[in-house]
């Protein structure tokens, strides 16, 4: 049996204020391609569909019409599961119908603990959870954080096991010693919210949604993160996308790279090479375009002059910070009476004389008294 | 600042809760969570409450804060502690309040009260409990006031721009109080006044100057009033000229009338004195006329006066003879005193001759009297000599007794200091010696140690061995255990495997066949199989196992034999040692040679002390001998000097009693006889006297005898002489008038003599006429020559020729004093107006200088920078290079704060406006221009720079806390996380944040948290989370 394992869609994601539908919808024209290609059996999909947990409505229908499309017109049974940035409850609407066409969808705890059964595999769909579902679940107050939870519950899914079948795991979590790129939403307590690898030795094969690098863990065997279908951050930029395409015979995975409609690229140059007139020639202008530059000095509407060239720019920075050309403010310590010297030189482009200098000191001396 | 705890009672939703802040401390972000509404702001606003009695928010006064559920009986009060300048200190405030009367029922309206209390370490130093105290003492730690402190510290709800877009002048009173710029407006104010002042001083001598010039009088055409001083001043000058010109003219015709005034009056007086000429004339002939007519008096009182003069000079005579004639009455007067005298005088010399014999009868005794004082003045040497000896024989006896004395001592001395020796030298003998025993015990000691060591040995060795031995057993009954075991397991399962066999058998048994064990053809109860089947593996394992298990057993009972075969033999070589060693005392062995090692340290304790005795007796022997030795000594010299004064004793005795020999037997003690030498001496002297005495007074009574008689003689023949001559005058004088008067001449005489008197007055009378005489015909004279041939003048003519002219000349006078007082008000005027001019010429260029600094510092300038402004843009610049950082950091480069660097419209926009660089467009903005996510972040990062930069400056104020409220949720995404994002790098910032937001992502990402929890009952409460 094959079974194709992609995550991290974020549908309704915006790149740097670019409406990224277009590229969504080519990257899972070519998913499904690969599908067809590689004649799966289904198609596993481990979390976060949507980018908000409240999407807009033309993502709604987007993600509805890849599900129609794979599920209804290809028939491929699918493995789905909420992920943190999906909303549980408006991604779980209609989940007790969707299994009548092989549309598995679990986004709540409970439901990971009745595995779906496929020749001789068990799937275990575990949705992104918080620590409280785990302590309701078990009537634990003692499963404070992800880590703990996710021990108990790796206990509470082997109860399941068939021990006469393959066990299956498609799960949205941050695996500890993962590593992570700009576009995820972070984890701000380490270790916390981690889970430990060791808690997911029981399953033959872990297929993880969550972090967009599918390289996020490499030390695990038989534990793997499907990655994002586009680069949704300069930090991205390295890595290939695509999909796994996992042979439940042998536990073998296999990675499809699948091709972008942009690329994403990211350009460390002076502004005068990025603006020249063969830009054209030496650049993809079309590809999402981070630029970082290697001028110091300011430069007047330069994000204009370089949308000009590249038309999906998505940042602007510098290697090195502008150097503003600042008037060397005056030293605040010098003391009253140089200070005044330095004040009336620059405001009337005159020096003090003898005259204003003395009676500066005289009103300085009665000030010093008054205030004492 | 650093705050510590805020205890809140009966205030906003909080009937009594706490807040630590210090559980804060090391988590440098914390969120202050809960619902809106349910009283996250009214921390912070109970923190300034507690701090200036006043919220945070504008709208609500403390008074208004009063928990709506408090009884009457709870009172409403905030309880800050905190640390600022390492102190303590703790502050409560309870706002207006109507609270239960303490006494009775009802209530009654409380007042605000409040106290600050300030610790040095857990000490109390010091506590303020009004207003008046507290206030400034806040403000002076913290540098701000109520709403700067709002300002500073939170970062409030909505308004994150607040300090972004304040105006320059709002800029400038926060950064003030700050940076502690103070100074430099109070400087400004300094200059300000001074220019207004100088100016006011300018003005107001121009004033005065005009005003004298108002004075001036001008002689000619007066210029126009608004003319300017300079001209007046030149108006002044020539009509200065002119009034000199005037007095000068002045003077000149004062002069000529003063001339002819005098002219007239000389006229006039000398028509006068020919006047008085005139009247002279007349009167001098009138007197000369009276006189003549007196001419035949004056003839009678001449004779008269002459014989009146005569009579005169005959007076001496007459009183001569009245003289002489009292002097014989006088005499013969004397004469009869004398003869009066003359029996005393007599009576007296008789008296004297008669002591004189008495004394002299007397003369024999006396003479026997200094025969005898004679006599005695011989003894008087021998006696005294006799005396000195006896004295010196007194004074040598008592030496030579003395001497005696000093040697009786000296021997006991010596005695003594001998029988000292002799003690020491017996309690030397006396001091014990344990030097012996203690080798002896030494000796047995060192014996006795190496065998008491390998007792030791042994002792350790033998333990060893029994521990050995125990164990070895216990291995050994283990070992047996598990062979028994093993045996039993073997011997089931062999069972076992017999049963099954046993039931394999009976399992193949046939009826009526015979069985091949017993052969019975009956097999009622055939062997069924009622355990697990048996393998043969299994036995055979289990046989082996019971081998290996009795091979163990029998090893473990070898070896703890081999062990109790040593443990005996070390048992006996340890018995023998330890017989030695106790020998016969019935003691365990350490005893013994701790006894034996005590005995030998208490014996050599004993022979050390001896021996310090020993030394400490030697010392003292050696005191005693040269103690003795000197007694010695000491009593030889004092014998040799004993026998030396015995010797002169005797000798004295010797020489005394030969000069007693000497002396008569009858002669007197010394004292005796000095005293009759004197008594007699005396008696000697005292007769010497009276004889002279009596000698004396004879002579005298004699001579005064003789005297009297010689001087009645010559007195008898004096009155004699003197009658005689008398008579003879008295005849002469008497004829003398006869000759002169005629009849009756002694009374004519005397008439005369009597009207002596009338001298004078006649003699003047006729002097007088005779001088009037000639006094008149002298002015007669003199008139005559005046008068020559003049006709007598017209005073009265030449008089009023006089007044006129005097007239004149005092109109004259007039004039020119007045001309000449104008000239000189007018001269001293002028000259005053160009003094004062060219001073206050000085004086305005002066106050135009100042002026014109005061108005540059004062921000009149191109710039519309004031003096402190620009200051305070230098520190402003700092908070924003710092600022530039972190915000540069937060927003990818994108911005940086710039110092507004053009003046605005108007100084109160000037100097500190801030903008912004924005790096994609290349050009500077107004921080007005931000958007609400880049408003947070930059009003975050210029929140931080300027605590930074405050507390880098001296005398700056450091606040370790900021709040930031709310104001996430107006934000949109990309706001908010950038909002985020800005927050979450705040991880190492050494202020304290706290995060007033009811977001819930916020929640995940801050986990050190307040959570205000409400209870639906318009009460909260506050809970203190940190991460796990």
């Amino acid at each position: 049996m094959k079974i194709l394992h992609t995550a991290d869609w974020h549908i309704g994601k915006r790149l740097a204020g670019f409406d990224l539908t277009a590229d969504q919808d080519y990257v899972f024209d070519q998913l499904v391609a690969c599908a067809q290609r590689e004649q799966v059996d289904a198609i596993a999909i481990a979390g976060d569909l949507y980018d908000r947990a409240l999407a807009n409505e033309d993502a709604v229908s987007q993600v509805n019409r890849m599900l129609y499309r794979l599920n209804r017109e290809l028939h491929y049974p699918l493995l789905v599961i909420s992920g943190n940035h999906d909303s549980a409850v408006r991604l779980g609407t209609g989940r007790q119908w969707f299994s009548a066409t092989g549309l598995h969808l679990n986004t709540e705890l409970a439901e990971a603990f009745t595995p779906v059964e496929m020749g001789d595999v068990q799937f275990f769909l575990l949705p992104y959870f918080e620590p409280v579902a785990a302590r309701q679940y078990f009537h634990d107050d003692s499963l404070t954080n992800i880590s703990l939870a996710m021990h108990r519950v790796s206990a509470e899914l082997q109860t399941r096991f068939d021990s006469a079948k393959k066990h299956v795991l498609f799960a949205h979590f941050f695996a500890a010693n993962s590593t992570q790129t700009d576009s995820e939403t972070k984890v701000a307590v380490g270790g916390l919210d981690a889970v430990d690898v060791a808690d997911l030795a029981a399953f033959d094969y872990v297929g993880l949604g969550h972090l967009h690098n599918r390289n996020a863990l490499t030390h695990v065997a038989g534990v793997q993160y499907a990655g994002s279908l586009l680069k949704f951050s300069t930090s991205e930029i390295a890595q290939e996308k695509g999909v796994y395409i996992l042979d439940t015979a042998t536990m073998a995975r296999r990675f499809v790279p699948l091709k972008p409609l942009h690329e994403f690229q990211h350009l460390t140059d002076a502004f005068a090479a990025l603006t020249a007139p063969d830009a054209g020639e030496r650049f993809d202008r079309d590809a999402y375009t981070a630029v970082t530059l290697t001028d110091a000095a300011v430069i007047p509407n330069v994000m204009t002059a370089l949308r000009e060239v590249f038309p999906r720019i998505t940042g602007l920075d510098r290697e090195q910070a502008v150097q503003l050309n600042r008037a060397a403010a005056a030293d605040p310590t010098l003391g009253p009476l140089p200070l005044l010297a330095e004040f009336f030189r620059q405001v009337t482009d005159t020096e003090l004389d003898d005259a204003q200098l003395a009676f500066a000191r005289t009103a300085l001396d009665g000030a010093k008294k008054e205030g004492n | 600042m650093q705050l510590e705890q805020l205890h809140i009672q009966n205030f906003g939703p909080y009937r009594d809760e706490r807040v630590d802040f210090t559980h804060f401390a090391e988590t440098p972000v914390f969120l202050i969570s809960g619902k809106t509404g349910s009283g996250k702001t009214t921390i912070f606003d109970a923190l300034v409450f507690a701090l200036y009695g006043t919220t945070a928010g504008d709208d609500r006064s403390g008074a208004e804060m009063r928990a709506a559920f408090a009884t009457p009986e709870a009172a409403t009060r905030v309880t800050l502690a905190f640390s600022h300048g390492g102190r303590r200190y703790e502050i409560w405030r309870q706002p207006d309040q109507v609270l239960a009367k303490k006494r009775g029922t009802g209530t009654t309206k409380s007042p605000g009260s409040m106290c600050l209390t300030e610790y040095d370490g857990a000490t109390e130093r010091n506590q303020w409990t009004k207003q008046r105290d507290i206030k400034p003492r806040i403000e002076a730690m913290l540098h701000l006031d109520a709403n700067q402190f709002r300002q500073m510290v939170l970062l409030p709800q909505g308004k994150f721009r607040q300090f972004l877009d304040a105006s320059s002048n709002d800029k400038e009173a926060l950064l003030r109080n700050l940076f502690g710029t103070g100074l430099y407006e109070r400087w400004e104010e300094a200059l300000r006044q001074s220019a207004k002042d100088a100016n006011a001083a300018v003005g107001k001598e121009s004033e005065r100057l005009a005003t004298l010039a108002s004075r001036f009088a001008y002689p000619d055409a007066a210029p126009a009033a608004e003319a300017s001083l300079p001209d007046k001043m030149a108006a002044m000058k020539a009509g200065v000229a002119v009034l000199d010109k005037a007095a000068q003219a002045a003077d000149a015709a004062l002069a000529a009338a003063t001339h002819k005034s005098q002219k007239a009056a000389s006229a006039l007086e000398a028509g006068s004195r020919l006047a008085e000429a005139f009247a002279n004339r007349a009167s001098a002939q009138a007197a000369l006329a009276a006189l003549e007519q007196e001419a035949p008096a004056r003839a009678a009182a001449a004779t008269r006066l002459a014989l009146l003069q005569w009579a005169q000079t005959l007076a001496p005579q007459q009183r001569q003879l009245d003289k002489q004639a009292a002097a014989v009455v006088a005499h013969q007067a004397t004469l009869d005193g004398l003869h009066g005298e003359l029996p005393d005088v007599q009576a007296a010399l008789a008296k004297a001759e008669e002591a004189q014999a008495a004394l002299t009868a007397r003369a024999a005794a006396d003479a026997a009297d200094v025969a005898k004082a004679q006599t005695l003045a011989q003894l008087e040497p021998q006696l005294a000599q006799a005396a000195d000896a006896q004295a010196k024989a007194a004074t040598a006896g008592k030496r030579a007794a003395d001497a005696k004395a000093a040697v009786e001592k000296a021997e006991a001395a010596q005695r003594s200091a001998a029988a000292a020796v002799v003690a020491t030298q017996e309690a030397q003998a006396q001091v014990t010696d344990h030097a012996a025993a203690l080798h002896e015990a030494e000796t047995a000691l060192a014996g006795l140690l190496p065998q008491y060591r390998q007792w030791q040995t042994g002792a350790k060795h033998l333990a060893a061995l029994a521990k050995q031995q125990t164990a070895a057993q216990t291995a050994l009954t283990a070992a047996q255990a598990a062979a028994d075991a093993a045996a039993q397991a073997y011997q089931d399962l062999h069972d076992r495997q017999l049963s099954q066999q046993i039931a394999a058998l009976a399992a193949k048994l046939s009826p009526d066949a015979p069985c091949p064990v017993c052969g019975s053809l009956e097999h009622p109860h055939p062997a069924t199989i009622a355990v697990a089947p048996v393998a043969d593996a299994a036995v055979a394992a289990a046989d082996s196992e019971r081998l290996a298990t009795a091979q163990a057993a029998a090893t473990a009972q070898s070896a703890a034999a081999e062990l109790a075969r040593q443990l005996a033999e070390a048992q006996t070589a340890q018995a023998a040692l330890t017989q030695a060693l106790q020998g016969a005392a019935d003691r365990p062995v350490p005893d013994v040679i701790a006894a034996a090692q005590d005995a030998v340290a208490t014996t050599r304790k004993a022979v050390t002390a001896e021996e310090k005795q020993r030394a400490a007796l030697g010392e003292q022997l050696t005191a005693a001998q040269q103690a003795a030795d000197t007694a010695v000594t000491t009593l030889a010299t004092r014998q040799a000097t004993a026998q030396t004064a015995a010797t002169a004793a005797a000798q004295a005795a010797g020489v005394a009693s030969g000069m007693a020999a000497k002396l008569p037997a009858d002669a007197p003690t010394l004292e005796a006889l000095k005293a009759q030498s004197a008594q007699l001496t005396a008696k000697h002297e005292a007769y010497q006297k009276a004889v002279r005495d009596a000698t004396a007074a004879r002579e005298h009574a004699q001579a005064a005898a003789t005297t009297l008689a010689a001087t009645i003689a010559a007195q008898t023949q004096q009155v004699a002489d003197q009658t005689t001559a008398l008579r003879r005058d008295q005849a002469a004088f008497a004829a003398v008038l006869t000759a002169k008067l005629g009849d009756g001449a002694p009374a004519t005489f005397a008439a005369l003599a009597a009207a002596a008197g009338d001298i004078a007055g006649l003699q003047a009378q006729l002097d007088d006429a005779k001088q009037r005489q000639a006094a008149q015909t002298a002015l007669l004279k003199q008139a005559e020559g005046a008068i020559g041939t003049k006709e007598a003048p017209d005073l009265a003519a030449l008089t009023l020729a006089r007044d006129a002219s005097a007239q004149a000349q005092a109109a004259a006078q007039t004039v020119q004093a007045q001309a000449a007082q104008v000239l000189a008000q007018n001269r001293e005027l002028e000259a005053e107006i160009a003094a004062g001019y060219a001073k206050n010429r000085e004086a305005i260029d002066s106050a135009t200088v100042l002026a014109s600094l005061a108005a540059v510092v004062n921000g009149n300038n191109p710039q519309r920078l004031s003096l402190e402004r620009y200051v305070l843009r230098a520190y402003l610049d700092r908070v924003l290079k710092v600022g530039s950082t972190r915000l540069a950091n937060l927003t990818a480069g994108r911005y940086q704060f710039a110092l507004h660097t053009d003046p605005g419209s108007y100084q109160s926009d000037s100097g500190l406006e801030i903008d912004i660089y924005d790096d994609q467009i290349g050009q500077l903005r107004s921080v007005h221009t931000l958007s609400g996510g880049e408003s947070f972040v930059a009003a975050l990062s210029l929140a931080l720079a300027l605590g930074e930069v405050i507390s880098q400056v001296a005398g700056g104020v450091t606040i370790d806390a900021l709040f930031i409220d709310e104001g996430f949720g107006s934000l949109d995404s990309a706001s908010l996380t950038t909002a985020m994002q800005a927050l979450e790098s705040l991880e190492g910032q050494s202020r304290m944040i706290g995060i007033i937001s009811h977001v819930e992502a916020l929640q995940v990402s801050i986990p050190d948290q307040l959570q205000v929890v409400p209870t639906g009952s318009g009460e909260s409460h506050i809970r203190e989370r940190h991460a796990e």
